[in-house]
């Protein structure tokens, strides 16, 4: 068992939970407070378990255009994208951040139960190339600042302007003494930032405990609360986004996964191409698909899904939904199922209740996420 | 009268389960079971009750119904044998009560008791159920 850098605050001041190896903060007042400040004000989460890898060398950039099936080509320094590490059958290693800081360096920003196996694979391809990687995670704290109040809460404190800042942007900033790179992220569907405090042990945590500090006493007057990981699950379900190992997994396509968007297609090779290619053209038995339970029950990991005599699905994802008060989920269902509208029945807990299939984000998009108030 | 361990209440008079139900004798054949404000707060906001149908049968430790917060679903077990006279149907638009008040307002069901008489010599008496959890309390902590 490791522990994170703010391990005795989080000991303090939430409910524990074993994940990834680490002891992670649950909840600190609870699932649902701390999700509604995320979509209403803001959200300060601890992902300090997440790995962060540094690829450089005067190959890297012809290294990641191999082992990633996007363009990395196209992601310019102050750019970031996010993808996929796929293997040669096309299914999906880990799902990752990618963040361009110069030419041949990069930032990779992996899953915390997915670092030892993101490692292996990645080494194992690097033979040949000159490039070179890092495990900096034991040196990284990491923050996510979440909501549409995150940025009036960070920007009076940094020395960087966070309007010129676009999503997947990024940038390097300083707090006195303290070393911090900001990109604009995260995984609740909202705006906000993750915020890398570098140079950072987790032997000496006192860098990241003054920014968390500096972060709540700031964000408290406007509403910003510190979360758990069970309000990011929450959160991360109403917006649609994956969870690897539930979601995602060495079995799933990133075309199964609905994720193909990160497929570069016209790239002459990847590491996957031609198995994934070949997919493509043949079709796929399932796809991945979000559903709204119609009556009352919560779907969980495992539920199984049916069209009234058969098995068409099941779900991989599930969860209460504290913005629409209803049960919500995600899983695979048999591709020809998939279309938005279409109901499919959930074998929940001993009854059966009607589903609908829906488009992710779950919410309002004019009213919730990172596009609220926005003309289009 | 209430008593306390830590952040958790239990109440004088109830018989408990190891498994964090109580029930409380309301006639001469009628009980009422719900789950302890410990059961409550461990699952935090409840957010769904899987409520039995009127009539149904269960017999002791047999699944009487489902509370369901955010993050878990978890089981409710009848600590005694009977028949479903009633359910709590507030719980149906407002399962919060559990959370705000698990002894009262956020009963489950009422039954008839069909057991043998000593089911309830098998529980926790309120006493009992303080060291129980006292214990466990101890333990994580």
């Amino acid at each position: 068992m490791s522990h994170i850098h703010l391990y005795d605050y989080h000991a303090k001041n939430s409910r524990l939970l074993k994940f990834g190896g680490f002891d992670m903060p649950l909840w600190y007042k609870g699932i649902e407070e701390e999700h509604l400040a995320v979509r209403n004000a803001a959200g300060l989460f601890d992902v300090s378990h997440m790995g962060e890898f540094e690829v450089t060398g005067l190959e890297a950039q012809r290294f990641l255009q191999w082992l990633l099936p996007s363009d990395i080509n196209q992601v310019t320094p102050g750019r970031g994208l996010y993808t996929l590490l796929c293997n040669e059958k096309g299914g999906i290693i880990d799902d990752i951040i990618v963040l361009a800081r110069e030419p041949g360096k990069y930032l990779m920003i992996v899953n915390a139960t997915r670092r030892d196996a993101d490692l292996t694979w990645i080494r194992k391809h690097m033979e040949g190339f000159d490039v070179e990687l890092k495990d900096v995670s034991n040196e990284t704290a990491l923050f996510a600042l979440q909501g549409p109040r995150a940025k009036s809460i960070l920007q009076p404190i940094l020395d960087v302007d966070l309007d010129g800042l676009k999503r997947f942007g990024h940038v390097r900033a300083s707090l006195g003494d303290i070393d911090l790179e900001i990109s604009r992220t995260g995984y609740t569907g909202e705006d906000g930032f993750e915020i890398f405090v570098l140079n950072c042990p987790i032997e000496s945590p006192a860098h990241a405990e003054r920014v968390w500090e500096l972060l709540l006493q700031k964000g408290r007057p406007e509403g910003l609360l510190p979360c758990g990981l069970g309000a990011r699950d929450t959160l991360r379900l109403e917006a649609g986004l994956c969870l690897y190992g539930q979601d995602l997994n060495e079995d799933t396509t990133p075309l199964e996964a609905r994720l193909e968007w990160v497929i570069s297609w016209n790239k002459e090779t990847f590491v996957g191409k031609d198995t994934l290619l070949r997919s493509k053209l043949q079709g796929f038995e399932t796809v991945k698909t979000c559903f709204l339970v119609k009556t009352h029950g919560i779907p969980r990991s495992g539920y199984r899904i049916t069209n009234g005599s058969e098995n068409v699905g099941r779900f991989t994802s599930g969860t209460f939904s504290p913005l629409l008060r209803r049960g919500i989920g995600m899983g695979y269902l048999r591709t020809s199922l998939s279309t938005p509208g279409t109901e499919v029945l959930v074998e929940l807990r001993g009854t059966t209740q009607p589903v609908v299939i829906v488009d992710a984000p779950f919410y309002d998009t004019n009213l919730y996420g990172w596009k609220r108030g926005r003309r289009t | 009268m209430r008593l306390n361990i830590g952040d958790y209440e239990i109440i004088k008079g109830l018989y408990y389960s190891k498994e964090h139900e109580w029930v409380r004798i309301i006639g001469e054949k009628t009980a009422e079971i719900g789950i302890t404000d410990y059961a409550a707060k461990l699952l935090n906001d409840v957010v769904y009750v899987g409520l039995p149908t009127l009539g149904a049968e269960v017999k002791q430790n047999g699944i009487i119904g489902s509370v369901e917060s955010i993050k878990a679903v978890s089981d409710v077990y009848s600590p005694i044998s009977g028949k479903v006279t009633k359910v709590n149907e507030n719980l149906n638009s407002t399962p919060e009560i559990i959370n705000q008040s698990p002894y009262q307002d956020g009963w489950i069901v009422r039954i008839i008791i069909q057991g043998i008489p000593n089911e309830l010599e098998l529980l926790f008496s309120s006493d009992r159920y303080t060291e129980y959890l006292k214990n466990l309390v101890g333990e994580k902590s």
